[in-house]
């Protein structure tokens, strides 16, 4: 039977590359469509009518939406590399850190994009705890998935990525290489492997794109 | 199993909780269950989840397993020769995953805001409320293919997942004195509604609505609502 597996997704968006990390993982062919947010297709808007968000996966017509939900139906689909352990214990590990990188770390980040001058201070601070969780779940581990790349570094990855950018544009330190040794090495290596770091933005857009989102929340606080 | 090989960290009052209790019901499996008493964290419960320092927490053979959705698919995952939670079919279980997903994160937390939302602000909130149960009707009516439960013919991972929340929903009818669940608008659900809080993995671990109206009432539960709405 001839696949048919588009993705809509939106090139800046860590929700978006992390199920393309993961179809370039397990080599499946698919059909990616880029969403304007600013002006939402039909097949958007028919596909994940509840939250009209990407990632949306649409495998043989049928839609599935929410970004971990995606990446656990690949996983079940297409058996070759997996991405979350056998194990059922191991499973419930890798569900959990997934959960908490969105949960804890990308919403504390929010956070700081949304917040006055003097509440920022406290932000980094959480943050930082919350990044002190992660790093010692990674210690002694070549990656969160054991000795190969699995789930929750399919999840984290671009979300890491993200802070590491928005350290750099706004000259500020989220994650510095001496209070997380660990992450950052994760990172570097990450970084080396082509088919990781080939699914990141272009470095340019990228960054061009972070700083006009942090001129229009300063607009948006004053 | 011994029952101290399985260890449920809880409270009366959880939604999520329940949720894990329901699981293991119905895979009839027996545990420990260890009351968090409020307002207090066990030692136990601070070494078992120092993330998030939350119940419930499911510690099986000394691991433990947090995250009310996780631990029921971990039970699951586990007594797989008991009845299956979560549907046999990828595209299904995704479909189950994201309405869970919805009611945890979209859906519920107007509940929490309800219990000390006034005026405008609270219609504004039961009207989100009344459109999220409006959205959950179709879903029903689509996953049931027109059988009891959201699992079809046996109870599964939609139903503990939404029907986790029925206990709070009538007491916050009560509390704010509306109609939320109404058999005119959504007749799946109410049907549902009734058919889930007397099953037997569910009956016996509901809290009463009368206590979680009392409970709802007071000025500690008031706190931490809107402590948790504005986190």
């Amino acid at each position: 039977m001839a696949e048919e597996l588009k993705l809509l997704g939106a090139w800046a968006s860590p929700f978006s590359l992390r199920i393309e990390l993961a179809l370039k993982l397990k080599g499946i062919k698919y059909q990616y469509i880029e969403e304007d947010l600013s002006n939402k297709s039909p097949l958007l808007l028919k596909s994940n009518p509840v939250h009209k968000k990407i990632p949306v996966l649409i495998h043989n017509g049928k839609p599935i939406a929410e970004s971990l939900v995606i990446l656990e139906y690949i996983d079940e689909t297409w058996k070759n590399n997996p991405l979350l352990p056998e194990n059922p214990y191991d499973r419930a590990i890798a569900r959990f850190w997934a959960k908490f990188v969105d949960e804890k770390i990308l919403q504390i980040a929010v956070k700081f994009r949304l917040a006055k001058e003097k509440e920022k201070e406290q932000i980094i601070q959480e943050l930082g705890e919350q990044l002190q969780f992660l790093e010692k779940e990674l210690e002694g581990k070549e990656f969160f998935g054991g000795e190969s790349i699995g789930y929750v570094d399919v999840v984290a990855y671009f979300i890491v990525n993200w802070l590491q950018v928005q350290q750099e544009v706004r000259q500020i330190v989220f994650i510095s290489e001496e209070k997380f040794p660990v992450l950052c090495k994760w990172m570097g290596k990450l970084h080396e492997i082509d088919v990781v770091n080939g699914c990141l933005p272009p470095k340019d857009k990228h960054y061009a794109y972070m700083r006009a989102q942090i001129e229009a929340a300063k607009s948006a606080i004053k | 199993m011994a029952r101290t090989e399985l260890k449920l960290l809880g409270a009366w009052l959880s939604p999520y909780v329940m949720r894990a209790r329901i699981a293991l019901n119905i895979k009839s499996v027996d545990y420990e269950f260890l009351q968090e008493t409020l307002g207090s964290k066990s030692q136990l419960l601070l070494e078992s989840n120092p993330v998030h320092k939350k119940i419930p927490v499911l510690i099986h053979k000394g691991k433990p397993i947090c995250e009310s959705l996780i631990i029921v698919e971990y039970i699951d995952e586990t007594w797989s020769s008991g009845p299956s939670i979560l549907p046999s079919d990828p595209y299904d279980r995704a479909i189950a995953k994201f309405w869970g997903t919805y009611v945890d994160e979209k859906w519920f937390p107007n509940l929490r805001i309800l219990l000390t939302a006034e005026g405008e602000a609270k219609d504004h909130v039961i009207g989100t409320i009344v459109d999220g149960l409006d959205l959950l009707e179709d879903a029903f009516v689509k996953i049931s293919k027109g059988k009891t439960f959201f699992g079809e013919d046996q109870i599964g991972y939609l139903d503990i997942a939404f029907g986790c929340y029925l206990g709070w929903l009538r007491a916050l009818e009560k509390i704010s004195e509306v109609k939320l669940l109404d058999e005119a608008k959504t007749p799946g659900l109410a049907k549902w509604a009734d058919t889930f809080s007397s099953h037997p993995a569910v009956k016996d671990v509901k809290p009463e609505v009368d206590k979680l109206v009392e409970y709802g009432k007071s000025p500690e539960a008031k706190y931490r609502a809107a402590k948790a709405a504005s986190s």
